[in-house]
């Protein structure tokens, strides 16, 4: 009797994998989103990376998963979300670098976009961006301060402006932020990174798409 | 002892209910059978009964027998995998409907895979360009390479020259160099990525010293890069092709020709003087 339900059981488990097989290959084989992360980076024949930033996002949580990371190799930054799999950017060899985040880091009520500072000089105590977004003929500055996230500075530019004229042209150019790639970045923007008495130990300057390379 | 009650006395220690049901079915044929013997030799249907159970042994004694014998861990893990796959199955049921529905919505777009073309192919073009391809030569390129999981084969190869007539100011004669890979993989969950800037992030150089690259801000320029394109096309679950097209400079072939992969440091030689891709 024994063996019988040994048998029988191995035979339904069987056939529970396979369907369970079936139902995950119909589904375009989800993973949770840090095995998807690694998955990305080994379709792309890139580095594994080292993970040193997660968070969420308020608008990938409202269509799955809200997970975002960002992880580093020597020569390449990893951004990746639900909807932007995996976007690699340039690491600077010989000084910080600054990307994007790939998914807004909040919808409402403040619309935000997350960037990201990574290799600060060794002592930054505080981290400030300037960052200069345009849209048509609308242009402004934007100066945020960074938050210290383990070994990054998170910069959180939220939307400044309510219902106005500005509001779409702010509202595109952000939106915009989180689809730039390394080599089409359009905006113009400065990252300072300050010691604990406030001296400047690293300016990492960048003046926009057209321009050239971004310079430590 | 009536048999329904003996039954009952011997098989309460067996605690996975279809197993006490099947081994009280097992016993009571038994003590059927035994009580037919008595009948037959004359007893009466009550005696023989009480005869038969007596004949059976003590059932507090079995039971302990029977209960040490019966684990009902099996039993149960039986009973958990019927109530799995039931849901599994309609789940897959439910699963396999969506996505046939969304399957005809949405059809998949039909896949020509690159093909060595025909040895001259001409094409005509409203403003009264004319183009004309002619097929230079081909080859068949043999071995595979192994990069991070996936194998690369070289199906396809072959140098076409390219001329223009027209109004238009196109160059009037290229030689186009084709090479297609091919990446597989068993692991049908993990296709490689199908990106086509797989094959243009980085630079692709020739035995001659020339170097190819897609004119894009930010990677490479035609002052220092002669032209490079690629594009994709998906073979099922588990490969991809890459149709990769250099502009040589002139009809003569390299020996061989350097082709990055993907965004790490990958890449491959497809050696055309031996006819082998390699590391």
């Amino acid at each position: 009797m024994t063996s019988r339900h040994i048998r029988r059981a191995l035979r339904n488990l069987g056939l529970a994998a396979l369907a369970a097989l079936v139902i995950w290959s119909m589904k375009g084989y989800p993973l949770p989103m840090e095995m998807d992360f690694r998955r990305y980076e080994r379709q792309s024949l890139a580095e594994r990376s080292e993970i040193l930033f997660r968070c969420e996002s308020q608008g990938e949580a409202m269509l799955g998963d809200p997970d975002m990371f960002l992880g580093v190799t020597d020569t390449a930054i990893h951004t990746s979300s639900d909807t932007h799999p995996l976007n690699i950017w340039p690491r600077n060899a010989d000084g910080p670098t600054l990307v994007v985040l790939p998914s807004e880091l909040e919808l409402q009520p403040v619309f935000t976009v997350g960037l990201v500072a990574v290799g600060a000089p060794e002592g930054t105590a505080t981290a400030r961006l300037t960052i200069t977004l345009s849209r048509l003929d609308w242009a402004e500055d934007y100066t945020v301060d960074g938050q210290r996230q383990g070994a990054v500075f998170l910069f959180s530019l939220a939307a400044r402006h309510g219902e106005d004229d500005w509001r779409s042209h702010e509202r595109e150019a952000l939106s915009e932020l989180t689809h730039q790639q390394p080599r089409t970045f359009l905006y113009p923007y400065t990252v300072e990174f300050f010691d604990a008495d406030g001296e400047t130990l690293d300016v990492l300057a960048y003046d926009g798409y057209g321009s050239g390379e971004v310079a430590a | 002892m009536f048999a329904k009650v003996w039954v009952e006395e011997a098989t309460r220690k067996i605690r996975f209910k279809p197993d006490r049901a099947a081994v009280g079915r097992e016993l009571d044929g038994h003590i059927r059978d035994i009580r037919d013997k008595y009948e037959a030799q004359g007893l009466s249907p009550y005696d023989a009964e009480m005869r038969a159970t007596a004949d059976m042994g003590d059932p507090a004694a079995i039971a302990e027998d029977l209960g040490r014998i019966h684990k009902p861990y099996w039993g149960w893990l039986w009973r958990l995998s019927q109530w799995a796959l039931g849901i599994l199955l309609v789940w897959a049921v439910l699963t396999g409907i969506g996505y046939v529905r969304n399957r005809l919505e949405y059809p998949a777009a039909e896949v020509e895979l690159p093909q060595l073309p025909e040895e001259v192919e001409t094409r005509t073009y409203a403003d009264g360009g004319v183009r004309t391809f002619r097929l230079m030569d081909s080859w068949d390129i043999g071995g595979s390479v192994d990069l991070g999981g996936y194998r690369f084969t070289v199906p396809l190869a072959y140098l076409q020259e390219r001329t223009y007539e027209g109004p238009e100011d196109y160059t009037p004669l290229q030689y186009e160099l084709t090479v297609c890979l091919r990446a597989s993989s068993w692991r049908f969950w993990e296709p490689i990525s199908a990106g086509q800037y797989m094959i243009l992030s980085h630079e692709a150089v020739d035995s001659d010293g020339n170097r190819y690259g897609r004119w894009e801000p930010g990677l490479f320029s035609q002052e220092t890069h002669r032209h490079y394109f690629c594009n994709t096309y998906g073979d099922g679950p588990f490969a991809v092709w890459y149709e990769i097209q250099l502009d040589l400079p002139d009809g003569e072939m390299p020996d061989w020709v350097d082709i990055p992969i993907g965004y790490g440091e990958e890449r491959l030689r497809v050696n055309f003087a031996e006819g082998v891709v390699g590391p």
